[in-house]
């Protein structure tokens, strides 16, 4: 007998805990990465100049599934664009969210690599990251959702540890002088950086429809997303302040690097990038959960709603071959960075913004949405 | 037995289906009907035995549905969640804080009991982990000659401390303590002294034994031992990943499991409100509301509604 799992039974707690979990999940370890790249000790500054880019991307999304009154993902695609078209987007979405999810699996296990498993092959490891991944998107959107309830906690446990062991080594002259307009800053690259750690955000089409306060819902995309700015401001600063201009320029994992400076003599853990890493990768499993659970979602609906259980015994192999496929770090991260990365932010820009146009539009002379 | 006006509706239909259901000649105790009527078959215990009256009588409280059966000791509660049994009742008679304090110590002694020999796995078969030098040198050194790899020798040890805790549950008190006296200190020493486990196994091992009956329910513990083996073996493999991916399977098997459709894990995925009587222990007058993952039909407990 099923009690809770009736329709509406996310709320609000629920909600900005999975948009933090999706979106940070991914942001945590790139952001200070790529946007030193481009704009190296200035890149703190970038989040707060891309925060309304990001609030009106996330705004237009919402803004869609309103106006089609909290329906599910594929009746608003359908809706929108005809049968043939909605179908196509569908997959296209779901296709470059598995895609995205891949590389990043990648990218993350890659970095574990360095830490937990130098003998073990790479490949037995995404196997079994993916089958677990597997394991709880077969349990179904209100097992992932409180299982992203219960990965918010370790996120602010990670926040607060990575913040106050790099406060002991920061030192705030490095972030001086503060100079966005200087010349060796890529403006277009640290912005485009800067608004990518929205991506994840796509889980929005899956929860929306299920969640109990809809009228507020807005109200909690603007708080997780202040939640995340602030969060990846904070970890950007005290990274930077840690780090040298040459280690910025160097290394490619910056908060892991800015970690390993960490030294605390004496105690019974030393190496403070080790445990961060473990923290990392169950909340980085957390967001890749709900990415492919959205993947599933999608196909469960254009396959004829074929169970999420079967679906997803068919994505896992994919997914794991996505992730598993040779290449060399530096491969995957061009990539995900240079390809999957744009393309995702022009998903998010072209479909939000053609559904709210399109709902506006078929509103205006007159049909019921 | 139950509360008409505070019973969860659902879970007592539930139960009355279940029990309406069976077929069967004879339901000897109340251990065979809790197997009978069961959500599932799992590894956790999804229904409450006592045999004390105020646990019973707290479990109506909140909602629940009180199962007698005849000639048995013992009554079934349900439905019930995990954090249920790492209360004891105990804890009620003692200051709130000393009661959180002891709720908090079943926690971390959860986390060591799961953990610990794998934790000791790493720290001896994949490489220095993130502790100091000088405690890696330490390791080391206490395992140089032992001919078994760690998880071997981790395995003989959990096989040999699971006949042990066997032969102490089933024996009458006064040999159990003589068994422990001997099983524990004499063979753990004499194993040592012969070079076929190190002295820091013998260290996890007692810290792991001793943390694993921190909980209080016999049926918890059980599985606890099997989830740890599974840890050890897939730790052995990946190293510290082991450790993590299987806490995550756990952690998913847990979210899925129901008893009599409430979800088991509640309020580990918190809940502040349920904090209050779950995994902390608030002062009595704080307390005025049920716990809300049981669905009680009347919510208040005191003060106006």
């Amino acid at each position: 007998m099923k009690i809770i799992n009736n329709k509406n039974y996310i709320d609000n707690r629920d909600f900005f805990a999975t948009i933090i979990v999706c979106i940070a999940g991914t942001a945590i370890y790139k952001y200070v990465s790529e946007a030193a790249e481009s704009s190296a000790q200035n890149s703190y500054l970038f989040p707060i100049f891309t925060f309304p880019i990001i609030l009106l991307i996330a705004y237009i999304m919402y803004k869609g599934i309103e106006k089609n009154n909290f329906i599910e993902i594929d009746e608003i695609f359908i809706n929108t664009f005809g049968k043939n078209i909605g179908i196509i987007f569908l997959l296209v979405f779901a296709i470059s969210s598995l895609l995205t999810a891949g590389f990043e699996i990648r990218m993350l296990l890659d970095i574990s690599h360095l830490y937990f498993y130098k003998r073990t092959n790479i490949k037995l490891i995404i196997l079994i990251f993916v089958l677990i991944c597997q394991y709880f998107v077969r349990g179904g959107l209100e097992v992932v959702v409180r299982f992203n309830r219960l990965v918010l906690s370790l996120i602010i446990i990670i926040y607060v540890i990575c913040f106050l062991l790099l406060l002991t080594t920061s030192k705030f002259e490095n972030l001086l002088p503060i100079i966005p307009f200087a010349k060796n800053v890529d403006y277009i690259g640290a912005s485009k950086t800067s608004i990518s750690i929205i991506i994840g955000i796509e889980i929005l089409y899956i929860v929306m429809p299920n969640i109990k306060n809809k009228d507020n819902s807005f109200k909690i995309i603007k708080k997780s997303i202040i939640f995340e700015t602030i969060f990846v401001i904070s970890i950007s600063i005290v990274t930077i302040a840690t780090l040298s201009q040459y280690q910025l320029n160097t290394y490619l994992y910056l908060l892991n690097a800015a970690l390993e400076t960490v030294s605390l003599t004496n105690e019974l853990i030393e190496s403070w990038g080790v445990i961060t890493q473990v923290i990392i990768v169950i909340f980085k499993a957390a967001s890749t959960i709900n990415i492919i659970y959205f993947v599933c979602f999608i196909l469960s609906k254009i396959f004829k709603k074929m169970p999420i259980e079967i679906i997803s015994s068919f994505v896992s192999p994919i997914l794991f071959i996505i992730a598993a496929f040779d290449r060399d770090v530096l491969t995957n991260i061009y990539i995900y960075e240079n390809i999957l990365v744009k393309f995702q932010l022009v998903l998010y820009i072209v479909i939000p913004v053609s559904i709210l146009m399109l709902v506006n539009k078929k509103r205006r002379k007159g049909v019921k949405v | 037995m139950y509360i008409d006006d505070i019973v969860n509706k659902d879970a007592l239909n539930e139960v009355r289906e279940k029990i309406q259901n069976i077929n069967i000649d004879s339901v000897i105790n109340s251990s065979v009907l809790s197997s009978l009527i069961e959500d599932e078959q799992s590894i956790f215990p999804l229904i409450q035995p006592t045999e004390r009256p105020d646990i019973a009588v707290s479990g109506i409280l909140e909602g629940r549905i009180v199962i007698v059966v005849d000639n048995s000791p013992y009554v079934l509660i349900a439905p019930v969640v995990l954090s249920q049994f790492f209360q004891s009742t105990d804890d009620n008679s003692q200051k709130p804080i000393f009661g959180t304090f002891m709720r908090m110590q079943r926690m971390l002694g959860l986390i060591i009991a799961l953990t610990a020999p794998a934790f000791y796995i790493i720290l001896s078969s994949y490489s220095g982990f993130c502790i100091p030098d000088k405690l890696a040198y330490v390791l080391a050194s206490t395992r140089e000659g032992i001919p078994f790899s760690s998880l071997g020798e981790v395995l003989l040890m959990e096989i040999a401390i699971s006949f042990l805790i066997e032969a102490i549950v089933r024996m009458p008190k006064t040999i159990g303590s003589s068994i422990s006296i001997v099983g524990g200190l004499i063979i753990g020493q004499a194993a040592v002294s012969a070079g076929i486990v190190s002295l820091i196994m013998i260290i996890v091992v007692a810290i792991t034994t001793i943390s694993t009956f921190t909980i209080p329910n016999y049926d918890i513990t059980v599985a606890i031992r099997i989830l740890r083996l599974i840890i050890i073996i897939l730790t052995s493999f990946i190293g510290v990943l082991g450790i993590l991916f299987s806490l995550l399977v756990i952690c998913g098997y847990l979210l899925k499991l129901k008893s009599f459709g409430i979800y088991y894990f509640y309020p580990f995925d918190y809940s502040r409100e349920d904090y209050k009587n779950s995994l902390i222990r608030s002062s009595f007058n704080k307390i005025t509301k049920r716990p809300s993952y049981y669905r009680a039909e009347d919510k208040v407990r005191q003060g106006s509604k």
